[in-house]
């Protein structure tokens, strides 16, 4: 019997879009004496991850990455009643069709934590996949504009100021009416999932840099790549980032720029638009996800955060801007495509000028129109606590 | 200005964009210390020009937000500095052959280039 004991739990495991899928596998050593477990290389999970259909069939998994040198070490000595966890993301394709499916961790090598004649196994679990709706995986967004719609509210005149929450509250009731209606006799749901998984080219030309920055003028170029998903029973805009990481990074570091991406762009913005049946709107929530293969985007680990690539293992605020120009955010400082941001890193400056600030409206604009194509209707960006 | 660049890429072929390390080296060849922009070489999209075989640029992500005043090195005469960018081509680069060349903007005069360097991205092995 393996000295580790393997346990599995997921935080959802019914009605999941296959790409969202996530899992921890918790190693346990319940012997008296230190196991040893490669954690890096268990986190492929191609090599450790049996994933079976309801006729039992295996699910192959998309190959892992070239071994690299921590692969190839011992591993980690596991003290007698210690744990380490793995969070496993983004390993089932979206292709796959939906319905049940069944996963286990299983380990047949001494570094994985078992051997060919006692292979270290978790009990199963089991998912449920849910249909996946929309367009062919990942698209360029139809008829995108490069650039963001800036939408400045105009100033209400004084009238219209004391009538608007009336007719807010009006509005708001005229269009919960019409949903229950739908509801009742036209057979409307109201619980429409749709995902889609994205490839935007972006590309920006800064000038106008100001002596000592000369360099910054230039044309630059990337992807913006995630897995956008409109839920309309929780009301909510989904945006999945998976990032492989290339080189050394504690879990602690890597907890770290998790915390510092997802504060800086969640619970801040919402889409809103017709014919849904989230009157208040769809709040925009960002995800960054650890992958090990699957990846939208590779990030190399090194001693500072050069550019949306290559993130500093200790920043903990320049990942957050970068982690913008993913969503497709341009840059907002000195000249960008011709708009004029001024100097970089302003103290009332968005994250995309100042990433110490958090985001505008208009740096989620490659989010806004993937929505909007997704569900064909034309969808508005304003602050979370703001009315539809 | 005495400055020269010099640009070497390692490994010269691999089948992972993140598996090349860039190195581009500034020697001071005057008798004047020469101020080094630090900043014009923190990142691999300010400092190095890349092309594809067809001799088209290969647009690297943008640059960090710059910091307020450039950090400055003296760079003392035949003394040299070198900037290291691992993983500097992008994750989604074509497999193909590629040439860089290291670039180093002074100011707003001429910038100063290294000679072309090649090196290639090969298919990835089929498992």
């Amino acid at each position: 019997m393996p000295q580790l004991e393997a346990q599995v739990r997921a935080e959802k495991r019914e009605d999941v879009a296959a790409g969202e899928f996530s899992f921890t596998v918790a190693f346990t050593n319940s012997s008296s004496e230190p196991a040893r477990l490669n954690v890096h290389q268990a986190s492929h999970p191609a090599l450790v991850l049996d994933v079976r259909d309801t006729s039992d069939r295996e699910v192959l998994l998309p190959p892992p990455s070239a071994p690299d040198r921590e692969d190839l070490e011992e591993g980690q000595l596991i003290a007698p009643g210690e744990s380490v966890t793995i969070d496993y993301a983004g390993f089932l394709d979206r292709s796959l069709a939906p319905g049940a499916y069944r996963i286990r961790y299983f380990g047949e090598f001494p570094a994985l934590g078992g051997s060919k004649e006692d292979p270290l196994r978790s009990d199963w679990v089991e998912v449920t996949l849910r249909p996946e709706r929309g367009f062919v995986p990942a698209i360029e967004i139809p008829g995108f504009k490069p650039a963001p719609d800036d939408i400045v509210p105009k100033p209400k005149p004084p009238w219209l100021k004391l009538i608007w929450p009336i007719y807010v509250v009006i509005r708001n009731w005229i269009w919960w009416l019409w949903c229950l209606i739908s509801r009742l006799f036209f057979g409307r749901r109201c619980d429409d999932v749709r995902s889609q998984e994205i490839d935007q080219a972006r590309t920006e030309t800064i000038s106008n840099a100001p002596a000592g920055s000369e360099a910054w003028n230039g044309t630059y170029g990337w992807r913006a790549r995630f897995l956008l998903t409109l839920d309309e029973p929780t009301c909510t805009a989904r945006v999945v980032v998976r990032v492989r990481l290339a080189g050394t990074i504690t879990a602690a570091q890597r907890s770290a720029w998790e915390t510092a991406v997802e504060a800086a762009w969640n619970s801040r913005f919402k889409l809103c638009g017709p014919r849904s049946c989230c009157c208040d709107g769809l709040e925009i929530a960002t995800d960054i996800q650890f992958v090990t293969s699957g990846e939208h985007q590779v990030v190399n680990v090194g001693a500072s955060t050069t550019n949306m690539g290559n993130w500093g293992a200790s920043d903990t605020i320049d990942v957050s801007h970068e982690f913008g120009h993913m969503l497709g955010a341009l840059d907002e400082y000195f000249t960008v495509n011709g708009v004029n941001w001024g100097p970089g890193r302003q103290a009332t400056g968005a994250i995309m000028n100042n990433p110490a600030n958090p985001p505008a409206a208009r740096n989620y604009d490659t989010i806004r129109q993937a929505a909007g194509a997704l569900r064909g209707v034309t969808y508005s960006t304003i602050p979370r606590t703001s009315r539809c | 200005m005495s400055l020269t660049a010099s640009l070497t890429i390692e490994p010269s072929e691999a089948d992972a964009p993140e598996a090349f390390v860039a190195r581009c080296r500034l020697v001071n060849q005057g008798d004047q210390v020469v101020g080094i922009n630090q900043a014009a070489l923190s990142s691999p999209s300010l400092a190095l020009e890349i092309t594809d075989a067809a001799g088209e640029p290969v647009l690297l992500p943008p640059p960090p937000v710059p910091s307020e005043s450039p950090p400055i090195q003296a760079l003392e005469a035949s003394e040299e500095t070198t900037a290291e960018f691992a993983g500097f081509l992008p994750s989604w680069t074509e497999p193909g052959a590629y040439r860089a060349r290291c670039r180093y903007v002074a100011g707003a005069g001429e910038p100063i280039h290294s000679a072309w360097v090649g090196f290639t991205l090969s298919p990835r092995p089929i498992d």
